[in-house]
């Protein structure tokens, strides 16, 4: 039987909020992307929380902010362990859009959400799928099979289906029908003719997004040349260009095009640089280089080269700090003897980290231009200038032309923005935190007393002591410790618990150790239990019954089998240097303070926008709707105003997609289960052997009639042919096939008739016999009808259409 | 169970020929070298690989492709790039009708195309050029046309599934899994079950294999283990290095010497204050476009090497202290240094040059890592020779010191055993190996599992010896929609129409074709528009007269009246009284076309049987006056229609035969061109030339090309309804003007025309009436009808035979004329078939 499916919005339906979604498919709960912007807060996460530990298996589909951003904080912070998947260029960039993310938040402000390690453990919990890599869900979920299809829009991008029993949900968000310069068009758009692919066609419900669905861009190539003139434009005035990007995604695409652009000028090179500032910079680069397979575009025709380095970016510099491109702009400007200028390609989107940085500082230069690809975050800051620069340029527009492109000068505009800096702490503060390190340092010191003074209890007890060095030993008992805190799935905060409630033991104030663990998760909550124990240990033992003493370093988990099995590990700790340096270094040895600032800028700068978003347009997105022929439609992830368009769109009865429409609303719970009945059947040889069977659109089909039967071994029924029906029934003969003309007409050429159509779409046939379409009289299906005189022509092209159809 | 299958399989005599699944070595049967082996099941082909034999040249290294006809290749699937799995691949895509598709993982894709480029290189250089297979032209085209598979996808052609797996061995390397009408078929190609530096050693489908096809290189022989073939190999590089000799490494450019290179890196970059000062030299043709090629496929590389990348952002085939070089010219004369050197046999070239100059001294070392074939240096220099032969001629002392350590990632005896142990397939096909080797494994298999609950089947096959299994699939449907509401319990009755598209059977009710299986029900249905101009009544009464009392509906509209009557509660006859025509409406299918058939029949036969002529007072139809020239030339005209049969053969001849009936009733005299091309009109001394093609009409005379042009619009009109709309049935041209032009030019003319031109003519003065619904319209029409029912008169059996018998029997003899054609052809088909 079909399983029953359900769809929640946990956060962006009816608006451009980032995506996550929860469908339920029987009693499976798949978690459709895990988005979150920078800010991380909002209603999204709060919903995120409370299902979070339910889930049963994740699906990632984009590497950004908008469609993965939560996914490290849900898994470190609210139980999202359950299994992840997103394709293997998904899985690579994602990890870097969050480690640069994470990197950019500490560096500026408090940021306690969640660290680089938890994004490092998050991403190891997924599996990386390729295109097309039918993926079964693992335990007793084995029924629902997930595949990743490309999506174009970002490398690894990924439209999904999930499929299980009768029912293909097929989650398209966002997509690229389009080629790009360095991806290929989405796997939807695969059929004949750039028509929708046919596998993909026709699921049991469709999950798409409103995102661009009343936005009207000029064609890309337009957007690409107004791209490159703008910067064209601030090179030749001798101005800086910055671009903010996010960090592993759409970025590809511009530095591509910039790079190709500039590696066809020289003279541009030497007064300007170009640039990707990005905290992983440098990693994006290599990344990408390493993912070039999975790319298409112009790198494809790269990759058959024989020394070509696909995907190079020869000339971007990657930097990873504004001290590094100041350092990039003012050397050079020391040997040739001129200030150099750079087109900046920084993080992140939504405007915020390095992007503000360079922002504030060219914001009132009145050479300089900040060019919007695309229309970022609500509420950033990217989308306070996007909504300028379009009452700005697009007040005189009619509605329903292409939105025009290019650079707009607000005149005396002032723009106001939050900085968010760490600054070094000085005169009491620096007093203060000087303290406080103390106590942290005091109280490591007991703690590690404590544990001395406990080993060696035990190792008076024990016979052979002492002559062990006790640096191996306490390193031991650490681990011990941090073992057992990871076995019995304690945080961070339950063991500073027990470390207090040990203070206190030790001081002689109680004698009862409470150990806060988890009890067993029931539903949505948590169910907490406090255990009373009385505080013993277990002596360990240290020697065995021959009195060797244990070597703890045999029984110890190594952290990676197989790499201890190598002759020679690769510790490699050199190469990390270029890559991982700086920030994590200071903020150990300086003590630093974050400071929020806010500061009006006078906006004297060009403002661009140019959408290079690299998702279909609303008209493509419309039309791909209609062409996949969804049983269901739900639409999210996009303004109130553009989800109704979309909606209504479908709903117009000349298009008629589908009657069940969704536009639900955050929260909402759907039932969109199909009802589609399956069971399984096998078919007696007998009965197969007798059934006439006609070939009709590359299947054969054929009337069967025969009775169920049952044999001991299994449930499935077997249809056995049943003799007396089947001499008995007769049926009027029927045909089945392809009503459609056009298919007809190339049969009947292929077979030496003339065929065309008139004005009314009528197929006329050698000018004597008129095939049309008609809606019959007498069932309510598709109907042919050939008109004509008696006459060969007649007879002659019946036997055509009676071959092209089927008779069952 | 399986056993009681394979008994079962003695018992029964095979029923159907599509239940046997062929596996045909073509290439690799009890040999090692020109992979290629040939799978059909159920009327299908694959071909898995595609490669040259090492020991043979030119076209003796090709597999034994001429087992099967290319074009009925649907497949091709390509393992990995080496030479003996993969160079045939251009020459059978570009030298032969192969029409399918052919498929590689990226990464073999991608170093084939230049692997290949070297190996055109080579053998052009080595050989004469007639023996290469295949230029480098041949191989882009090819290349071009080789489509990508991923590891773990899966593609669906046609009903065929397939997946690649990682097989370790070398990148890219794949095994196949191919599944057709549920037999599922494991192809392992070479492959590995190591874990090395950088590959993946190959995986377990996990899914149950019916047919495994496995390779047997090492046969039952087995390997040291991996860590101590690299302990053992580092160990002599150091030693070497430390007493400052040249280290001299052999190796071909792609493969196995890559995983070479990560190990010397990384032992370089950890002891690198011990070798700051050793520099090591690949030195090869291929050796950048190689590590550029690795570079770039590092994702489909192990976990391993994918996690350097991500921790460090460094790509580990990024070699810090490996120099990639063309030439030796860097190299120096004395040690310490270590060289990885082309050719991989010592054959010539950098690798035999190095050895030449350091096979003097005793600190040098030279450690063979790969496979070396049988009379190449590489493989005699192992047994203590003493000196060697020079290129240049002459001898050369050796001291160097050889060492052995093989690094070739093929399964080892054991491993193999396990990997069939753990796949369980019921059928084993051993391929790529030597032929003893080969038995041996064979043997060690079958006496491992005789008696236990795996009983094993295993095959050996030669090159060009199918063997035949038997599997008899079961076919299961889905029941979907409508259908499936209630599972049936016993003996319960169930109907639906069963669809299969590529050996998936769907089972659904008709109401829910379109949906599950997007296959429409669709109408046919006819209209039939049959010249008629005599009244209602006296249709009704034929057609009740040979059907029966008929229903009657009537219909009034402000044109007047129509009256429709049902025969056989299939067929619409409905006669409007302004109409010159009857339409017949039926939905298709044997029985309605049938009746339909009588039905028409009866209709042309009502205006012209005596019968009516009685009860209608009226005149018999035009025909009665045919000459005997006529009726041979419409006899002609039918046969001509007839020949075509049922499609369309010369359109002109045909138009033309039958313009000239036509005007032959209007005109006396007129002359047909020989070739048919034109038609001369004679009317007194005015002449006048109709061209057939175009139905042009050039005439001195004004009259008589105006009287002529109504006509031939007629004519067109009659023969091809339809060509203009606009005038097309069934609207009635205005029919008054033209009567008129022709009345004027029948007086302007009358003096000089002759009787039987006035006899044929229909009389210009009466009337367009409908108290004489017989107009020279209508006649005319029914003639051209008559002409042109050929098919009607075969249908309705002569049902329209009247006075004119004449034409009757043409028509009759054109059916007989007609009907060998196909047999002709399909004698002619035999015959060619027999003789191919």
């Amino acid at each position: 039987m079909a399983s029953a499916l359900q769809f929640t919005a946990i956060s962006g339906a009816h608006s451009e909020e980032a995506v996550c979604y929860l469908l339920e498919v029987g009693d499976a709960k798949l978690l459709l992307d895990c988005g979150s912007f920078e800010d991380y807060s909002g209603e999204g996460l709060a919903r995120l929380q409370r299902v979070a530990r339910q889930v049963d298996a994740v699906l990632l589909s984009h590497p950004d902010m908008s469609h993965l951003g939560a996914y490290p904080l849900a898994y470190a912070k609210y139980g999202l362990t359950c299994p992840a998947y997103a394709t293997q260029a998904t899985h690579m960039m994602g990890r870097l859009c969050l480690q640069d993310v994470v990197r950019t938040l500490t560096a500026r402000e408090e940021f306690t959400q969640f660290d680089e390690a938890d994004v490092d453990a998050a991403f190891e919990n997924i599996t990386a799928l390729q295109y097309a890599q039918p993926k079964t869900l693992p335990g007793r979920h084995a029924d629902i099979v997930v595949t990743a299809h490309a999506a174009g829009h970002t490398i690894g991008g990924t439209v999904w289906t999930i499929s299980s029993g009768g029912e293909t949900v097929l989650y398209a968000l966002d997509f690229n029908h389009m080629k790009e310069e360095h991806l290929n068009r989405s796997s939807l758009m695969e059929g004949a003719q750039g028509k929708v692919s046919t596998r993909l066609m026709k699921p049991t419900l469709l999950i798409t997004g409103a995102y661009t669905a009343l936005h009207r861009v000029p064609p890309r190539k337009r957007r690409v040349e107004c791209f490159l003139d703008t910067v064209a434009r601030a090179v030749r005035r001798g101005g800086n260009v910055l671009v903010p990007v996010d960090s592993a995604a759409r970025v590809l695409e511009l530095a591509y095009i910039l790079n190709e652009w500039w590696s066809r000028d020289k003279a541009r090179r030497d007064t300007h640089a170009l640039c990707l500032l990005a905290q992983c910079s440098r990693k994006t680069r290599s990344f990408a280089q390493s993912l070039a397979g999975w790319m298409g575009g112009g790198v494809e025709a790269q990759l058959a080269d024989r020394d070509a380095k696909p995907f190079d970016l020869r000339h971007v510099s990657t930097v990873q700090s504004v001290e590094e491109l100041d350092r990039k702009l003012g050397g050079d400007s020391r040997a040739r003897g001129r200030q150099r200028h750079a087109v900046v390609l920084a993080s992140l989107e939504s405007m915020s980290g390095f992007a503000l940085d360079l922002f504030v500082r060219w914001a009132a230069g009145k050479k300089n231009v900040v060019i919007l690809p695309q229309r970022g975050p609500p509420a950033s800051l990217a989308r306070h200038l996007y909504t300028r620069w379009w009452d700005r340029t697009q007040a005189r527009r009619p509605t329903d032309t292409p939105m025009k492109l290019g650079a707009a000068r607000l005149s005396r505009a002032h723009v106001s923005v939050t900085v968010k800096k760490r600054v070094p702490l000085e005169g009491s503060e620096l007093d203060a935190w000087r303290a406080q390190e103390r106590r942290r340092r005091e109280q490591e010191a007991a703690r590690d007393a404590l544990l001395k003074r406990k080993r060696d209890m035990l190792d008076d007890d024990d016979v052979s002591s002492a002559s062990d060095s006790d640096a191996a030993d306490a390193a031991a008992a650490d681990r011990r410790l941090g073992m057992a805190a990871a076995a019995g799935d304690m945080d961070a905060a339950t063991f500073s618990q027990l470390d207090l409630e040990t203070e206190r033991l030790l001081s002689g104030q109680t004698y009862d150790l409470y150990v806060r663990g988890r009890g067993p998760v029931r539903g949505l909550y948590l169910v907490s239990k406090s255990y009373c124990m009385f505080p013993f240990q277990e002596k360990n033992r240290r020697s065995d019954d021959y009195g060797e003493i244990y070597d703890l370093e045999t029984y110890m988990i190594q952290p990676d089998a197989d790499d201890a099995a190598h002759l020679l590990d690769t510790a490699a700790p050199d190469a990390d240097k270029p890559y991982e340096s700086d920030t994590a270094a200071r903020s150990e040895t300086r003590p630093t303070k974050p400071v929020t600032k806010e500061r009006r800028l006078q906006l004297n700068c060009e403002l661009a926008f140019v959408d290079m978003e690299g998702r279909a347009d609303g008209t493509s997105v419309s039309n791909i709707v209609v062409q996949l022929m969804p049983k269901r439609l739900v639409i999210v992830h996009g303004t109130s105003a553009s989800t109704t368009a979309l909606a209504d769109f479908c709903r117009d009865p000349t298009v008629e997609v589908t009657k069940e429409i969704y536009t639900p609303a955050v929260g909402e719970i759907l039932n969109v289960s199909s009802g589609v009945n399956v069971y399984r059947m096998r078919l007696a040889d007998a009965l197969v052997k007798h059934v006439p069977m006609a070939a009709v659109q590359g299947c054969m089909v054929g009337f069967v009639s025969g009775r169920a039967s049952f044999s001991h071994e299994d449930q499935t029924p077997v249809l056995e042919p049943d003799h007396a029906e089947l001499t008995n029934a007769w049926r009027p003969p029927m045909l089945v096939g392809d009503p459609r003309l056009s298919a007809l007409r190339a049969v009947l050429v292929r077979q030496g008739f003339a065929a065309h159509f008139d004005s009314e779409g009528t197929l006329v046939c050698n000018d004597a016999v008129a095939i049309k379409r008609a809606s019959s009289k007498r069932a309510k299906c598709d109907t042919i009808k050939i008109l004509g005189t008696p006459s060969p022509d007649f007879y002659s092209i019946r036997a055509v259409v009676y071959a092209y159809l089927a008779v069952l | 169970a399986m056993a009681a299958k394979r008994k079962a399989e003695l018992v029964v005599p095979v029923e159907d020929e599509n239940d046997l699944l062929r596996i045909t070595p073509l290439g690799a049967g009890r040999e090692v070298g020109r992979s290629c082996i040939l799978l059909q099941y159920k009327g299908k082909t694959v071909m898995l690989d595609c490669g040259l034999h090492a020991g043979h040249e030119g076209i003796n290294s090709l597999p034994f492709l001429d087992e099967v006809d290319p074009a009925t290749v649907d497949l091709l699937l390509v393992t990995h790039f080496h030479i003996d799995h993969a160079a045939a691949v251009p020459y059978y895509l570009e030298k032969t009708t192969f029409k399918g598709r052919t498929f590689m993982t990226r990464p073999t894709k991608g170093v084939f195309r230049w692997l290949a480029t070297d190996y055109i290189r080579v053998t052009n250089t080595s050989n004469s050029e007639s023996t290469a297979l295949y230029s480098e032209a041949d191989l882009v085209s090819a290349h071009a046309k080789i489509e990508e598979i991923d590891v773990h996808q899966q593609i669906e052609i046609g009903g065929i599934k397939f997946t690649a797996y990682n097989a370790g061995h070398v990148l890219g390397a794949a095994m196949f899994l191919i599944e057709i009408a549920g037999v599922k078929v494991l192809y392992t190609g070479d492959y590995s079950r190591e874990e090395d530096r950088h590959l993946v050693p190959a995986e377990n489908p996990g899914v149950p294999v019916s047919v495994l096809i496995t390779e047997s290189t090492y046969g039952l022989h087995n390997h040291e283990p991996r860590v101590d073939r690299e302990k053992a190999f580092m160990k002599q590089v150091r030693d070497v290095v430390r007493r400052r000799g040249c280290c001299l490494l052999p190796v071909t450019a792609l493969g196995r010497t890559q995983e070479l290179l990560l190990i010397l890196e990384e032992y370089w970059r950890r002891y690198i204050n011990e070798l700051e000062n050793v520099p090591i030299f690949f030195i090869s043709a291929l050796g950048k476009t190689g590590t550029r090629l690795y570079k770039q496929y590092v994702m489909d590389m192990s976990r391993r090497i994918q996690r350097q990348l991500s921790k460090t952002g460094q790509n580990p085939f990024d070699f810090r202290y490996i120099k990639t070089r063309t030439g030796a010219s860097e190299v120096p004369e004395t040690g310490p240094c270590v060289v990885l050197a082309t050719p991989g046999m010592l054959q010539s070239g950098v690798s035999r040059k190095l050895l030449e100059r350091w096979a003097p001294r005793p600190e040098n070392g030279l450690i063979i890592t790969g496979y070396s074939v049988e009379g190449t240096l590489a493989r005699e220099i192992n047994n203590s020779m003493d000196d060697i032969p020079a290129l240049a001629g002459g001898r050369i002392p050796r001291r160097i010191a050889v060492t052995n350590i093989s690094f070739s990632a093929h399964v080892d005896g054991a491993q193999n055993c396990a990997f069939i142990d753990e796949i369980r397939a019921p059928f084993v096909v051993l391929v790529h190996g030597e032929e003893n080797a080969m038995m041996r494994l064979r043997a060690n298999i079958v006496d491992k599992y005789k008696g236990s609950d795996y009983e094993v089947a295993v095959h050996a096959p030669r090159n060009a010896q199918a063997i035949e299994l038997h599997f008899h699939g079961e076919k299961i449907a889905r029941v979907m929609g409508g259908l499936a509401t209630k599972v049936p319990g016993q003996g319960d009755y169930a109907a639906g129409v069963l669809v299969e598209k590529d050996f998936n059977y769907t089972l659904v009710d008709v109401a829910d074709l379109h949906e599950f299986a997007s296959i429409a029900p669709v109408v046919v249905e006819q209209q039939q528009y049959v010249p008629y101009s005599s009244s209602f009544s006296l249709l009704r009464l034929h057609l009740e007269q040979m059907f029966g009392e008929l229903p009657l509906t009537t219909e009034k509209s402000n044109s007047g009246e129509t009256n429709i009557l049902r025969v056989y509660d299939a067929v619409d006859v409905s006669h409007s009284s302004w109409k010159t025509h009857v339409e017949v409406e039926w939905e298709g299918n044997v029985m309605n076309d049938m009746a339909a058939d009588s039905v028409v029949a009866v209709i042309f036969n009502t205006e012209s049987s005596p019968a009516s002529v009685k009860i209608t007072q009226g005149r018999s139809c035009s025909h009665s006056h045919a000459t005997a020239d006529e009726t041979e030339d419409n006899g002609d005209g039918e046969n001509n229609g007839g020949a075509s049969g049922l499609v369309r053969t010369d359109d002109n001849q045909q138009i033309a035969a039958k313009l000239a009936l036509f005007l032959r009733q209007q005109f006396s005299q007129i002359d047909v061109a020989e070739d048919n091309s034109s038609i001369t009109v004679h009317l007194g001394s005015a002449h006048a030339v109709v061209d057939s093609c175009t139905l042009n009409v050039t005439s001195d005379s004004q009259v008589l090309k105006s009287r002529l042009a109504p006509i031939i619009a007629q004519v067109h009109r009659t023969m091809r309804p339809l060509a203009h709309r606009a005038t097309a049935l069934p609207e009635e041209p205005p029919l008054a003007q033209d009567m008129q032009e022709k009345d004027e030019a029948d007086q302007e003319l009358e003096p000089e025309l002759d009787m039987e031109a006035d006899e044929v003519d229909p009389d210009p003065d009466q009337e367009e009436a409908e108290a004489e619904p017989k107009d020279g319209l209508a006649a005319e029409q029914a003639d051209a009808n008559d002409m042109d029912s050929m098919a009607v008169d075969s249908n309705s059996d002569g049902s329209n035979s009247h006075d004119d018998s004449d034409g009757e029997d043409g028509g009759t003899e054109a059916q007989e004329t007609a009907t060998p054609t196909p047999t002709t052809a399909d004698g002619v088909d035999a015959s060619g078939s027999q003789s191919r």
